[in-house]
């Protein structure tokens, strides 16, 4: 039974993880939090959803996944450009960030339930039997499922942010903005890859949040504030500290939610992250993002 | 007056208490939190349920309720103000998501989401509403207006200047904070009282959401317009019922007209449409100064 | 010398691997101007920093009217006494320059929350004393004209002396300027000098600590010189043989020569 938790709470964490570094590449570039994404998951789901359910027999799972990405991508994309690329034009104060961030969040999550606030809707099947065996252990199929390609997709990026030229400059310009442009790094590159990755990352997410659970206006939100609590525990903005923090977190709540039902949990990780921040307020990353004196 | 009007005048009024205390708390001391309307989740909860289960008046269970938020975000605010802003926004969402869940775990109390009932109903609340409306608008416009004031202001622009002057930033915004909570506690109160049944999805972060925008829809820094902006675009929706648009229902897309209504606003008056309100109510501001200064002209005089 | 304001012994800072100040030491006494001197990045303003306790000393103590303060916080320093000024104005752009002014004065308004929510008397008694306060300070200073002016509506050089008068509200025993010559034009730059000098004449008391990297206007200012180069104290003394000693001149005009 713990294995069988262990691996639900590792592939938990994995989607957590992706909704984490989604979040926390746009903070690390832009500083400031982007409470859109949620939003973004919602609509991917629901996206995801209705491109399964308008073939007569399903796409292979990884079509959709592709799919759902590309419109991600799209849509982050526009977002940007209808919210925040004026702002950041005028180098106005996070303030409007932050409420143009609301408003997009707000704005998808209002014209999803407008349409479709009525019903659940659920993935189609995609396995035959829910369950698998290797040896004596039962596994879920679908986390299974979402464990390999979040790692997949983990892998990726990990390669893209630390081998590439591009990610090079991701993180150059996350750790010093003005040096970065002095050394000739195009900063409206960094950010429409910034947000083009945080998209697909956003609509891939909501993909395998989908088949997990089923799809409403409001998934995006509540599967949010768990990528919150990952990235805030990882060190905000981040990367390589959301990863862990947050296949950790899937992990402390799947086994919190075992132990204490499903109810009882967000109670005790919200009391579990104010002591981690008052004991750790750099998170598991040790990097502090600081303002200069 | 139709019991319609004097509805819609309490629901303004609501309105206008909950932005006061985010005004207190993001224009002066420029913290953002999403989870304001958790405070009025406790408050509401606290105070009905007290009366309900424990008998006692609700007078007495609504001070209780109030004093327990401004406890409860003491608590909160201990860890997490001494830390980067972005922090204390991302936790105030799950602070909401948690006292929901609170509520729905003591779903025996609280009858979890099917809604919370049995609140009392209290005669001439309109006036009373009314009244205490009036009330936070004058203390939040006192404190702007005090020392507190200033130093948030200036610990708001500039945290190390402020702290050069010897202002305790950080004791500073534990007190505004609580103080804020408070208010948005009362606005809780009201709340309940006037719907008569109170749910947890009432009050999830959207509601905290739309707090912070209605703010910045009536200018950043101004209370006047705050106060203009809480009230109005509150009640205004409620006109919208039943207009029909290409066959759409608009009072159901009325926060979608809203949201794209704000992201035009900050997209192409990102600065216009603050100096617009400013100059709109420079004159109730000016005026609002004259007195304050004739006052305290009046006070050297004695 | 039993008037000594301010004293720093060895006092060392760095920040990674570089060394910003290396065993500064310092005296300054009642009423005395001592300037700090040096090129850009000779590690002067970590020196205001330390003194005013934004960073702590890795080594080194400080004294502030023989009370040790190497331990004390930002905020306890700011209110025993030391106060100043910032490299570009740091005043509060929210606030017109009266406030800005009384908000130095605000951390011991003596009067609660509540007595300003309600309007209590003694919140319009200790507002109007913090006004008089703020205002005899600003008419002391030939400000009280900008009074309900905002900051951002000022030339540069009145705000600068808008942030020391905002500096001197409080009684300061030690007033620290960090290059209040920086961005001010040949004529503002002199009209400063004079303005500092006025400052000195009606403080008596007051020990005035200035940074600059312009010779000549500290040559003239100052009583006590104390040259800074790579973080290190190259040479300090009175203007005069400052002016002429060797290793001045060569951290000053090296390139030059």
């Amino acid at each position: 039974m713990t294995l069988q938790l262990l691996i639900s709470g590792i592939s938990l964490g994995s989607v957590y993880a992706l909704i984490a570094v989604g979040f926390a590449i746009v903070f690390s570039i832009l500083r400031f939090s982007n409470f859109a994404h949620g939003g973004m998951i919602s609509a991917c789901a629901f996206i995801g959803y209705f491109f399964q359910a308008s073939f007569e027999t399903p796409p292979p799972f990884y079509v959709t996944v592709l799919f759902t990405a590309v419109c991600g991508v799209v849509m982050a994309l526009f977002i940007d450009t209808i919210a925040y690329r004026r702002i950041r034009k005028k180098q106005a104060p996070t303030l409007y960030y932050f409420l143009a961030s609301i408003t997009i969040a707000i704005l998808i999550e209002q014209i999803l339930s407008v349409f479709f606030g009525k019903n659940l809707y659920g993935y189609p099947q995609i396995f035959e039997s829910t369950t698998f065996y290797i040896g004596s252990i039962r596994f879920s199929s679908i986390d299974t499922l979402i464990l390999v390609v979040s790692l997949v997709i983990l892998t990726v990026l990990l390669f893209v942010i630390n081998k590439t030229r591009i990610g090079l400059a991701i993180r150059a310009v996350a750790i010093d903005p003005a040096t970065s442009r002095l050394m000739g790094i195009n900063s409206d590159v960094v950010i429409i890859t910034v947000f083009a990755i945080a998209g697909a990352l956003a609509g891939i997410s909501g993909v395998l949040l989908g088949t997990k659970y089923s799809v409403y206006p409001s998934l995006g939100a509540s599967m949010m504030i768990k990528g919150f609590i990952a990235s805030v525990i990882g060190g905000l903005g981040s990367l390589s500290g959301a990863i862990p923090a947050a296949i950790l977190l899937g992990v402390v709540e799947i086994f919190l939610t075992y132990w204490l039902g499903s109810l009882a949990t967000p109670i005790v990780l919200f009391g579990i992250m104010l002591v981690f921040l008052a004991i750790r307020p750099e998170g598991i990353s040790g990097k502090f993002a600081k303002d200069k004196v | 007056m139709s019991n319609y009007q004097l509805s819609l005048i309490m629901l303004a009024c609501i309105s206008v208490i909950t932005v006061c205390g985010v005004f207190s708390m993001t224009s002066l001391a420029g913290m953002f939190s999403l989870g304001q309307a958790a405070y009025m989740s406790i408050s509401a909860y606290l105070t009905f349920c007290l009366a309900k289960y424990l008998a006692l008046p609700i007078w007495l269970t609504s001070v209780i309720g109030i004093f327990a938020s401004g406890f409860v975000a003491l608590i909160i605010s201990l860890p997490t103000l001494k830390l980067r802003r972005d922090y204390f926004a991302l936790l105030s969402v799950a602070f909401g998501q948690m006292v929901s869940s609170i509520v729905i775990l003591l779903g025996d109390y609280t009858n979890a989401s099917i809604g919370f009932s049995k609140i009392p109903k209290v005669e001439g609340l309109v006036y009373i509403i009314l009244g205490i409306t009036v009330l936070i608008v004058f203390m939040v416009r006192n404190l702007k207006y005090s020392r507190f004031g200033r130093m948030c202001i200036a610990l708001k622009t500039d945290e190390i200047a402020a702290r050069s002057f010897g202002i305790d930033v950080y004791r500073l915004k534990v007190k505004i904070y609580v103080i804020a909570s408070m208010i948005a506690a009362v606005g809780g109160i009201c709340y309940g009282l006037r719907n008569r049944v109170i749910s947890p999805d009432a009050f999830d972060w959207s509601l905290s959401a739309e707090m912070q925008i209605l703010l910045f829809f009536g200018g950043t820094n101004s209370l006047t317009g705050s106060v203009i902006s809480a009230a109005g675009l509150k009640v205004l929706p409620e006109f919208l019922k039943g207009v029909k648009l290409f066959g759409f229902d608009l009072q159901s897309f009325r926060t979608v007209i809203y949201c794209l209504l704000i992201i035009v606003v900050i997209n192409f008056r990102t600065k216009g449409i603050m100096g617009e309100s400013e100059l709109n109510f420079a004159a109730l501001k000016r005026i609002a100064k004259r007195r304050s200064s004739a006052c305290s002209k009046g006070g050297k005089k004695k | 010398m039993s008037n000594c304001v301010l004293k720093l012994e060895h006092l060392h800072k760095s920040f990674g691997g570089v060394e910003a100040v290396k065993d500064f030491s310092c005296t300054v006494d009642e009423g005395q101007i001592v300037a700090i001197i040096g090129p850009n990045g000779a590690g002067k303003t970590t020196i205001f920093n330390l003194i005013s306790k934004i960073y702590q000393p890795d080594r080194g103590t400080l004294a502030l009217g023989g009370v040790d303060i190497t331990r004390k916080s930002q905020i306890e320093t700011a209110r025993m006494g030391v106060s100043r000024t910032f490299q570009n104005t740091r005043l509060f752009a929210g606030l017109n320059v009266l406030d800005n002014v009384k908000v130095a004065l605000d951390f011991d308004g003596k009067y609660s929350l509540l007595e300003a929510m309600f309007l209590l008397p003694r919140r319009w008694k200790r507002e109007k004393e913090t006004t008089r306060r703020a205002m005899e300070c600003l008419e002391l200073l030939n400000l009280a004209q900008y009074a309900q002016t905002r900051p951002s509506n000022l030339p540069y050089g009145i705000q600068r002396r808008v942030e020391i008068a905002r500096a001197l509200v409080s009684n300061p025993k030690v007033l620290m300027l960090d290059e209040p010559a920086a961005g001010l034009n040949p004529e503002e730059v002199f009209q400063l000098v004079d303005f500092i000098r006025e400052i000195h004449g009606k403080y008596p008391q007051l020990a005035i600590l200035v940074i600059e990297h312009r010779m000549d206007l500290v040559m003239n200012l100052s009583d006590y010189i104390y040259v800074q180069d790579f973080g290190e104290t190259i040479a300090r003394g009175l203007p005069a043989d400052i002016q002429n000693d060797p290793l001045v001149l060569k951290a000053y005009l090296g390139e030059e020569e």
